[in-house]
Order: C-alpha cells, then structure tokens, then sequence
C-alpha cells in the first residue's frame, strides 16, 4: 500500500521543499534570495517582512522564505519555523562586530523543536569584500564544531559576484535528496 | 674672479676672528654662536646667490654673444673662402677663355697668311703666263708669213685658252671653297665665341657692367671684321666675275681669231690683217692684263692693308686680352689681398676667440670658486643653524630643568614648612605621648596585676576544657553509633528516594531555565542596544504614531516572543517599535491575502503572534485554510454573529 501511495506521489511530483534564509540585517539574504530565483544581482532595501520565493534546482522544487533580519523582527522567525526542511543561515563575513550576535541567534534558533530535524547550511558570504572573516574564522566564530546530531555544512560565498552558491545549493538537494 | 674676492671679502668682514673656514666649523661644531646672527648671514649668503646667478647670466649671455660673433666671423670667412675660389674659378675661365682666343688668333692669322702667300702665288704664275704670252706673241709677229705657224699658234692660243679656263675655274673653285671654308670657320668661331660671351655675361653678375660693354664692344669689333672678311670675299667674287667675262671676251675672240684664221687659209692677205687684229688684241690684252695686274696689286696691297687692320684689331685684342689678364690679375691679387685679409682676420677672431674661451675658462673657474665658496658659506651656515638649534635644545631643557629645580625648590620649601610643622606638631605629640607613656607605664603595673589574677583563673580554665574535651569525644562516639544506624533506615524508605529524584529533576529544570533565562538576557541586553542605536536614527524622522504613543499597541508582545523585558515606560521606543510591528502586520497580512493557501497556512502563526490569536482562533483559521485548500470535507464551525467563535474568545 505505501509502495503505492509514494507511486502516486512520484506522479504528481514531489512536495516543495520549504527552505528558511536567516541571518542578521544586511547578511544578504534577500540578495542570495534573488540570485538563486533569477540569477540576478537586484537593488535591495531592507527587509521588514519577508519575501518568498519558489526556485527550482536540479528539477527539485524549493519554496524560499527569506525573513526580514531586523533586531525587532527577528523574533517573528520563530513563527515560520515548522516544516521547514532546511535552514540557509547568511553570515556577513566582513562584519566581525556583530559576529557575536550572529552566533547567539544562530544557537537560539537551533535550540528550537520544530527545527531539530532542519539541515543547516551556513554561508560565510560577501567574500568579495576586502578583509571578510575566512571560512574557518567563521566556523570558529559560530562555534559550529560544538554541533552535534545536525546536518550541516559551511560554504564561503558571494551573492553578488554568484560564488559559492552552486555549491551550497549542490549539497543542499544532495542531503535533502538523501534525507527523503 | 672679482665675486670670489666679493664673496671672501664679505665672508672675512662676517667672521673676523676667523682666518679660516675650517676653524669656523670646528668652533661652530663645537661650541654656540655668540655674536652672528644666522639670519643676516643667510641673507647675505642669498645676496650673495642672486648676485652670482646674476653675473653667471651676464657671462653666459656675454659667452653666448661672442660665440655667435665668432659664429658670424666663420661665415663670413667661408664666404669669403667661397668668394675667393669663385674669383678663381672665373680667373681660370677667362684664362682659358684667353688661352682659347690666342688659339684662334693664331689660327686666323696663319690662314690669313695662307690666303696671302696662295694670292702671290698665283700673281707669280699670272705674271709668268704674261711672259710666256709676250714671248709667243713675239714668236707670232716674228713668224706671221707662215700659215702653219700661224695654225699652230691658233692651236696653241687653243690650248693656253684651254688652259687658262681650267685654271680659271680651279682657281675660282678654290677661291670659293676658302672663302666658303674661312666664312664658315669664322662665323663658327664667332658664333660659339658669342655663345660663351653671352654665357658668361648671364653668369656675371649685373654689377659688371664695364666687362660687358668691353665684350660687347670686342663682338661688335668682331662682327665688323666679319662684315669687312665677307665684303672682302664679295669683292674677291666681283673679280673672279670679272675674270670670267674677260674669259667669255677671250672666246669670243678665239671664236673671231679661228674664223679669220679660216678666213686666212683662204686669204692671206687677211692674215696679216688678221695678224695686225691679233696683235691689236695682243696689246689690248697687255692693256687689259696690266690692269689687271694693277687691280691684282691693289688688291693685294688691300689685302697687305686688310692684313695690317687685322693684325692692328689682333694688337688691339692682345692688348685688351692683356689688359683683360691685367685686371683679373689685379682682381685675382685683390682677392687674394681680400683672402689674407680675411684669413688674417679670422686669425684673428680664432686668436679672440681662443681668447674667450681662456677667459670662459677662468669665469668657469671663478663661477666654481664662487660656488664652492658658496657651498661652503651654506655648509658653514648648516653647521650654524645646527649649533643654534643645539643651543635651543639645550637652552630648553636647561629651561626645563630650571623649573624643575623651582618647582623642587618650591617642593622643599613646602617640605621644609610642612617638615617644621610636623615638628612642632611632633614635638606637641612628643610631650602628650611622654604623658601618655608615664600613664602607660601606671597602667602597665595595673594590668601586669590583672595578668597574674587572669593566669590563675586561666589556669582554672584549662582544666574545665579538658574536661568538656572529654565530654564531647563521647557525645561524638555516641552520634556516631547513631547515624550507622538512621543511614540504614533512611535507604530502607522508598519515599526518600523518590524525594532525591523530584529533587534532581527539579534541579536540572532550574539549570535549564536558568540557561534559557540567560540567553533571553543576552537577548534583551541586544535588543536594547539595538533599539538605543535604531532610536536614535528613528528619532529624527516623525513618526506616524506619535499620538497613538498613549494608546495601547496593536501587537502587544507576549512573553514567548521575548519582548517582555522590554522596557515600556520608554514612549520613543514604543513608537519605533509599534511602527515597525505595524509595518510588519501590514506585510504579513498583505502577503497573507495576495499568497497561494499553501504559503499562507504558514503565515497563520505570524498572525496570531501579532495579533496575539488565541490557541483556539489560530486553529480555526487553519482549519479554514486547510478546508479551502482541500476537496473534500466539511467547512468548519466558528459560529455566528455574536457566538462567533473568534469574537468569543476575544471577549
């Protein structure tokens, strides 16, 4: 009977994968948002609110949701959290003032339930910028080597010049390819 | 040189006490400068720069002029140079032009005297034949009788006329081609002669005037000579035309002879007559040949004369080729004169020039002395400058150092009060402490008494100690035979352990809110920084909701979002925070209508959070999104009109 069931279901195609881009304000996120829908580099203003977005990788559907990452919203984040299958968290790799703060939202939304199943995909981005954190000043800077029982992989990138971001979205429907 | 005197003058007035550069640096080097200024040596030094920048100009411009001079001088010796082998080329020109001219003059003469020699010649040969005639003629007149002589006189008279005309028309051949070949060498001459003439006349500059008329006036002599040799070929042809008329005559007669010779055969008689007509005609030909010989002679006399006037214009020619060879002598010593004169001038200006140069030499020399000398005046005022500076230095810290000492001083001067103060203070102490210490040393009596009395109640003491020492040893013997025995009991009770677990649960619970407490501390602490930072961007643009600050907000925040510990007796933080709510209730709501269900199921718990749903209305309207997204089933119940379920709740 499920042999079935999952027969009609390849049928009608497979269910949208719901992917959360998060990140503090100005991380880029509403840029990687729109590079990975039209491959673009489009104008951006600061996002109170969210934009959500339906991009296809691979023959693989993702529903984007890129959530305003302004101190005052951030709480909402919290709203959009079930069934999501994947986190994409946008790190700005050149603002090492605020990395602190990065990893503390970081740590708290990972604490959250409806998130325990979630892949994590961290992008070390605006590597283009003169100066930004490395890879792995970042991964040190996150604490990411005290995550435990978590899928997740970190990726330098830039959303403007479109670095990186094969790769991540390449390892993202791998893992949730393999997931399902 | 006179700048370098300048200059060591000015120097040796600016530092008289010191003979020498070297013990200047030496004395600046190592001790100040007491009675120079620097500023005024400077400023001589810079009047000194201008002063020789000024000179150095003029000698470079005075250099500059004289090389062009000498410049000028050069050219104007090649020029000249150039001028000169001009004059020499023109000299050998007309040289050979002379050279040339004598040639012809030779040559003319030669055929001059040819053509003479040729015209004796045939006077000799003339008068030969006259001689040889007259004695024929004799033989005739000596012989008329006979008819056969007479015959053979005939024939020979024939033969001689035969004779005479081909001799005639040889020599009037000959005549022709001289003449024809004297013309044609002649105007040849003359022709190329008055090329070259009027070649060298374009040449010659217009300047030579005189040089042309003379040429011109030697073609016009040419020409007329010319005009003279064919006048003198015409009169040659009227004679040889005459010659050939008497021929014609001299025929017409032996025509007439030989038919009174026929006439003769037949009559004799008429042969003397005939003989008589002869002689006659015989005298006539004498006649005509004397005057013929007369017109040879004058003829020759106007040639001897032709030949006189020719050799005169010849003379001439030498004379004016020779006065001609004279004045291009003269202009050639002239040139030569002018080329000395030049090439001693040039001498000259290379003698001045080398002399220039000595003195462009010394003035280099001197300009280098004076640089050097300026150099070291610069070298002497750097030394100067950094003595001085030294001295400033110095002058400074010895300042410096003088108020420290002042202040040290005023320091030990309040030391010293302060120290005589504490002295009397000390000393006002000393007389109560020596009181106090006579006190003391009462009281120390007293309180030695009270020691013994307090050893022996101490005594008393020691003793009750131990006894209590001992007390207590056996009270700690007993409580511990009793908790052997409340340990065995306590893990015989099941309730107990049960207390432990709650206990350690409860505790671990407490380690988690604490934790949780923490981060929403590290939160709030955040929160706050970041709404001081936004407020103070918000503060200046008005907000929207500045009135509505009293009302209550229409996202009130709950405590699962964190928002509690926000401050709210803060009205500014308020009305940012409100704005961006309301801005972000707008969006969600906006999103919420315009998105596909599936999107907007999602969105159900935003709304309720912001606009604080209960559990039971956050569900009912996912069931209606659920409904609305589903085929099949029933639309849920959320009552009517006012038992509606949201306005219930709410209520």
């Amino acid at each position: 009977m499920g042999g079935v069931m999952s027969y009609f279901r390849g049928l009608f195609g497979s269910r949208e994968m719901r992917i959360l881009i998060l990140g503090l304000d100005g991380a880029g996120k509403t840029t990687l948002l729109y590079r990975l829908q039209v491959g673009e580099v489009v104008t951006t203003i600061p996002t109170i609110g969210f934009n959500v977005e339906q991009v296809t990788y691979k023959n693989l559907k993702f529903q984007v949701w890129d959530l305003g990452g302004q101190t005052s919203i951030r709480p909402y984040w919290r709203c959009y959290y079930s069934n999501t299958d994947a986190i994409i968290y946008v790190v700005d790799s050149a603002d090492r003032d605020r990395m602190g703060i990065s990893k503390q939202e970081l740590v708290s939304m990972l604490e959250e339930e409806e998130l325990k199943s979630a892949i994590l995909v961290v992008l070390a981005n605006k590597q283009d910028i003169e100066g930004a954190m490395s890879v792995t000043e970042v991964h040190q800077a996150l604490g990411l080597e005290a995550l435990k029982n978590r899928t997740f992989q970190i990726f330098k990138a830039s959303a403007i010049q479109g670095e990186g971001l094969d790769e991540a979205m390449e390892w993202l429907s791998n893992s949730l390819q393999a997931k399902k | 040189m006179d700048v370098y005197h300048k200059l060591k003058q000015k120097l040796a007035d600016n530092f008289p006490d010191e003979s020498d550069n070297e013990s200047t640096r030496d004395r600046y080097g190592s001790a100040a400068p007491t009675s120079v200024d620097p500023a005024v040596l400077q400023r001589e030094i810079l009047e000194l720069k201008e002063h020789i920048n000024k000179n150095y100009f003029v000698y470079v411009k005075r250099l500059e002029r004289r090389k062009e001079r000498i410049k000028e001088l050069e050219e104007y010796a090649q020029l000249l140079i150039k001028d000169n082998e001009m004059a020499n080329e023109q000299i050998k020109d007309y040289e050979d032009n002379l050279e040339q001219l004598e040639g012809f003059q030779s040559q003319e003469l030669a055929k001059v005297k040819h053509m003479l020699l040729s015209a004796e010649t045939a006077l000799d040969k003339e008068t030969q034949e006259r001689k040889r005639l007259e004695v024929l003629v004799k033989e005739a007149s000596a012989t008329p009788a006979s008819i056969t002589d007479s015959y053979d006189y005939q024939q020979l008279m024939v033969d001689h006329q035969h004779q005479l005309q081909t001799r005639d028309e040889r020599a009037q051949l000959d005549l022709a081609r001289e003449t024809d070949k004297i013309r044609t060498e002649l105007t040849e001459m003359y022709e190329a002669k008055l090329a070259r003439l009027t070649e060298r006349v374009q040449q010659q500059d217009l300047g030579q005037d005189e040089r042309l008329l003379a040429i011109s006036q030697e073609r016009d002599a040419l020409e007329q000579s010319l005009a003279e040799a064919e006048t003198k070929c015409q009169v040659q042809i009227n004679t040889t035309a005459q010659l050939e008329g008497q021929v014609t005559e001299l025929r017409a007669a032996l025509t007439a002879k030989s038919d009174e010779v026929a006439s003769v055969i037949i009559e004799r008689d008429r042969v003397k007559n005939s003989l008589l007509d002869l002689e006659i005609t015989n005298h006539e030909n004498q006649a005509h040949l004397g005057s013929e010989r007369e017109k040879t002679k004058l003829d020759v006399a106007r040639l001897v004369t032709e030949k006189e006037t020719l050799e005169v214009a010849l003379d001439r020619r030498d004379k004016e080729l020779k006065a001609k060879k004279e004045t291009f002598r003269d202009e050639l010593a002239k040139l030569e004169q002018a080329k000395s004169q030049a090439d001693a001038e040039i001498h000259t200006k290379t003698v001045r020039i080398h002399a220039l140069e000595a003195e462009n030499q010394v003035l280099q020399t001197t300009r280098n002395h004076n640089t050097q000398a300026l150099n070291e005046a610069q070298s002497l005022l750097d030394t100067k400058e950094q003595a001085l500076k030294t001295m400033e230095v110095r002058c400074c810290e010895l300042t410096r150092d003088f108020e420290a000492k002042q202040n040290e001083m005023t320091q030990v001067r309040q030391i010293s009060e302060s120290s005589t103060q504490e002295r009397t203070a000390l000393k006002l102490e000393l007389d109560v402490l020596s009181s106090n210490y006579h006190q003391l040393v009462t009281d120390f009596e007293a309180v030695s008494e009270e020691r013994d009395s307090l050893k022996s109640s101490c005594d008393r003491l020691k003793v009750e100690i131990e006894n209590l020492n001992q007390l207590v040893i056996d009270l700690q013997n007993e409580i511990n035979d009793r908790d052997a025995t409340f340990a065995d009991k306590v893990n015989q009770s099941e309730r107990v352990l049960n207390l432990e677990k709650s206990l350690q649960l409860a505790e671990d619970e407490i380690n988690d809110k604490k934790n949780i407490i923490k981060v929403h501390q590290q939160k709030m602490a955040d929160m706050k920084k970041t709404f001081q930072k936004e407020m103070r961007t918000v503060a200046a643009a008005p907000s929207e909701s500045s009135s509505s600050s009293s009302r209550q907000s229409p996202v009130r925040r709950s405590p699962s979002l964190g928002f509690s510990g926000v401050s709210q007796d803060q009205p500014e933080d308020m009305v940012s925070m409100t704005d961006v709510n309301l801005r972000y209730l707008k969006h969600v709501i906006f999103k919420f209508f315009t998105s596909r269900e599936y999107e907007a199921k999602h969105l159900t718990r935003a709304l309720a959070a912001l606009l604080h749903f209960s559990s039971d209305e956050e569900r009912l309207l996912q069931e209606h999104l659920e409904w609305k997204m589903s085929w099949f089933g029933a639309k849920p119940k959320s009552g009517s009109g006012q038992f509606s379920l949201s306005i219930n709740s709410t209520t």
